[in-house]
C-alpha cells in the first residue's frame, strides 16, 4: 500500500512541465467557454418564465463535456501518461528497481483518474463562476436565473456520477496505451470510441453499455430521457475491474525489450 | 579469502524467433571483480543483462545472484543491484535532480543520497538543468548516478561508454575503478571494445553469437594463446611443405606469411638456415606474442566458421 502511494506521488512529479498537466485545466475551461458563448448567442432555452438558466448551463456544459470532450480527453491523457515511459524506454529502468510491476500500472491508472476528477471539478467550478459572472454583469438580463446559485446537490451528484462513469473508459484507454507503445493505437481507439459515443448517445440502451458513452447517463436529471443508473454503474465498475486485470496481467508478464 | 560468485548462471538461454540471442551461457562473476563482458555487436550482451535483471524470461537455464534465485527472490536481489541497460533511460522534461528524486522515492532512499551520487558522477552543477539539454556524456553519468542511488553491491552496466568522447570514456573508466576498489562493489560491465575491457577488468567473459567462448582472468586469456613464429616469404607453398616434412607444425599460411607453432625446440635461426639451404628466400622471421586484440579477433572469428 505504501509502495502504491509512493508510486502515485512519483507520477505527480513526472507531470511537471507536461501537456498532460495543462490539459487538465485547459480542456474543461474550453468547454465552459464554449457553453457560455453558445448560450449567449442562442438563448432559446435560457430565457422565459418557465426556464431555469442554471439547469440549462449545467446541462449544456456537462453535455458538451461528456459527448465532445471527455472520450478524446481520456484517450489523450492516458496516452500521455504511458508515453512518459514508452518514449524514453523507461520501463527497463523502472523494472530493474526493486518495485513491483503492478504498482506502476495502478499508479498510472489512479493518476489518470485523478486528472479526470480534477478536470470535472474544474468544469463545475467554471460553470458556477460563469453563471455568477453572467448574473453580476447582467450581460443577458433576459436569462431566467431562478436563484442566485445552482441546485447544488443535483449538480454535484451529477458531476460525481460523470466521474465514476468515466472510470471504465479510463481503465480501457490506460490498458491500451500501456500495452502498445505507439500513440496511434490508443488515440485511434479513442477516436473510434468518441465517434461511437457521439452517434450512440441517442440510443438509450446502447449508451448504457458503451464505455465511452457511459458518463452521458449521469445527465438524466437534466435531460430526462428515461435511462436508469444501475446498469451504467454496473458496466462502469465491472469494466474498470476487467480492463485493469488485463492491463496488470499484460504488464507483469511482458518482455521488456 | 575465498572468492564466491556474485553472479552465477547456468545454461542461460533465450531465443528470439530464429536467433539464439543467448545460448547456454554459464557465467561466473567473482565477488569484488570488475567483470568485462566482451563481444561484438549483436553477440547477446544486452539480452544476457536483461535476463540477469529479469526484464525478460529465459527459455532455459537459471540465474543466481548473491546466492539468491530468480525469479523467486527478484525483489531481494534487485535491492542490492544498480543497473542500466543500453541507452540511459531518463525523463528529458525533468531536471537531473528530479530524475534522481523519482528513483530515490521508488527505492526508499533518503535525499542525502541524491547529493552523494551527484558528487560521485560530478553533476552537482548541472543538477537543476533539464535533462533535455544534457550531452550524451552527462546522460551516461546521470544514468550511473541512478544506478548508485540504492548503495548497490553489484553494478550491471551495459556499454556505459558507448558514444562518449575519449575524455568521457576516461572519466567513466576511472569512476568504475574507484567504485570497485574503494567501495568493494562488484562490477559487471559489457563492451564491444577489447581495449576498454583490458583497461578496467580483472575478469573477462567473451561472448560471440550467443555463446560464451572464454571466461577467466585477463592473464588466462593471454595464456590461452601461445606465441608463434611468423615467417615472411613469397614461396609459402614450398616452404610450408618443407617445414612440415622436417617436423614443424604449420598453423596457417597465406600468400606471403607462415605461422608456425612455437615451442622451446623451435629456434628461428635453425629455421632460417633450413629455408635458405633450400633456396627459399626469407624476408623476415620472428617470434610473436599475440596481442589480446588478435586473440579476441581469433576467438570471435573461429566461432563464426
Ligand atoms: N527483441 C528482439 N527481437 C528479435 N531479436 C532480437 C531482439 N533483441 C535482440 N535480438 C537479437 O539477439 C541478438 C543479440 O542481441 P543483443 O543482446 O542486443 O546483442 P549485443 O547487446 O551484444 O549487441 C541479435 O542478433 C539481435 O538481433
Ligand atoms: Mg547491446
Amino acid at each position: 500500500m505504501k509502495e502504491l502511494f509512493v508510486a502515485v506521488q512519483v507520477e505527480v512529479i513526472k507531470l511537471r512541465r507536461t501537456l498532460a498537466f495543462w490539459m487538465m485545466f485547459l480542456a474543461p475551461l474550453g468547454i465552459v467557454a464554449l457553453t457560455v458563448f453558445f448560450n449567449i448567442r442562442l438563448s432559446a432555452d435560457v430565457s422565459g418564465a418557465d426556464k431555469d438558466a442554471w439547469a440549462v448551463m449545467v446541462r449544456d456544459t456537462l453535455g458538451f463535456w461528456v459527448v465532445l470532450m471527455l472520450p478524446m480527453f481520456v484517450a489523450l491523457e492516458s496516452s500521455l501518461m504511458a508515453q512518459l515511459e514508452h518514449s524514453q524506454k523507461m520501463w527497463k529502468h523502472l523494472f530493474s528497481l526493486p518495485s513491483q510491476r503492478w504498482t506502476i500500472y495502478l499508479a498510472k491508472l489512479i493518476i489518470t483518474m485523478i486528472i479526470v476528477g480534477i478536470s470535472t471539478a474544474v468544469l463545475m467550478a467554471g460553470i458556477v463562476l460563469s453563471g455568477w459572472l453572467l448574473q453580476h454583469f447582467g450581460i443577458r438580463p433576459d436569462f431566467n436565473w431562478i436563484s442566485p446559485n445552482p441546485t447544488w446537490d443535483v449538480a454535484i451528484r451529477t458531476a460525481l456520477l460523470v466521474f465514476i462513469l468515466s472510470w471504465c473508459m479510463i481503465a480501457l484507454q490506460t490498458y491500451v496505451s500501456m500495452k502498445w507503445s505507439s500513440f496511434i493505437v490508443s488515440l485511434g481507439i479513442g477516436s473510434i470510441g468518441s465517434m461511437m459515443s457521439f452517434i450512440l448517445v441517442r440510443s438509450v440502451t446502447l449508451a448504457q453499455v458503451i464505455p465511452w458513452s457511459l458518463p452521458f447517463n449521469a445527465l438524466e436529471p437534466y435531460i430526462k430521457q428515461g435511462s436508469s443508473l444501475e446498469l451504467p454503474l454496473l458496466v462502469s465498475l465491472a469494466g474498470t475491474f476487467i480492463f485493469t486485470l488485463f492491463g496488470l496481467w499484460d504488464l507483469s508478464t511482458k518482455d521488456i525489450i | 579469502m575465498m572468492l564466491t560468485n556474485v553472479i552465477q548462471t547456468s545454461n542461460l538461454t533465450r531465443q528470439f524467433r530464429k536467433v539464439m540471442a543467448v545460448d547456454h551461457i554459464t557465467l561466473q562473476v567473482p565477488q569484488g571483480s570488475i567483470y568485462g563482458f566482451l563481444g561484438p555487436n549483436g553477440a547477446g550482451k544486452t539480452t544476457t543483462i536483461r535476463l540477469l535483471l529479469r526484464l525478460i524470461r529465459p527459455d532455459e537455464g537459471t540465474v543466481r545472484i548473491f546466492g539468491l534465485s530468480l525469479p523467486q527472490q527478484q525483489q531481494a536481489i534487485l535491492r542490492k543491484v544498480g543497473a542500466f541497460v543500453e541507452l540511459p533511460s531518463l525523463y528529458p522534461h525533468l531536471t537531473g535532480y528530479e530524475n534522481l528524486d523519482i528513483t530515490r522515492r521508488l527505492i526508499g532512499a533518503n535525499t542525502q543520497k541524491i547529493k552523494d551520487v551527484l558528487k560521485i558522477v560530478n553533476l552537482e552543477k548541472d543538477s537543476k538543468r533539464l535533462v533535455r539539454g544534457y550531452s550524451l556524456g552527462m546522460r551516461q553519468r546521470l544514468a550511473l548516478a541512478l544506478a548508485l542511488l540504492g548503495d548497490p553491491e553489484l553494478l550491471i552496466l551495459d556499454e556505459p561508454t558507448n558514444g562518449l568522447d575519449p575524455a568521457g570514456i576516461q572519466e567513466i573508466r576511472a569512476l568504475i575503478k574507484h567504485l570497485a576498489q574503494e567501495r568493494g562493489i562488484t562490477v559487471f560491465i559489457s563492451s564491444h571494445l577489447l581495449n576498454e575491457v583490458e583497461q578496467v577488468a580483472t575478469h573477462v567473459g567473451i561472448v560471440s553469437k550467443g555463446k560464451l567462448i572464454f571466461q577467466g582472468t585477463l592473464n588466462q586469456l593471454q595464456a590461452e594463446s601461445e606465441a608463434y613464429i611468423q615467417i615472411k616469404t613469397n614461396q609459402t607453398e614450398v616452404a610450408s611443405q618443407l617445414l612440415t616434412s622436417n617436423g614443424f607444425i604449420v598453423r596457417q599460411h597465406s600468400e606471403n606469411e607462415i605461422h608456425l607453432v612455437s615451442n622451446s625446440q623451435v629456434n628461428p635461426s635453425i629455421i632460417t638456415k633450413l629455408l635458405v639451404e633450400n633456396q627459399i628466400e626469407v624476408s623476415q622471421i620472428s617470434r610473436v606474442n599475440p596481442s589480446l586484440e588478435e586473440i579476441f579477433m581469433r576467438l570471435t572469428s573461429e566461432k563464426e566458421n
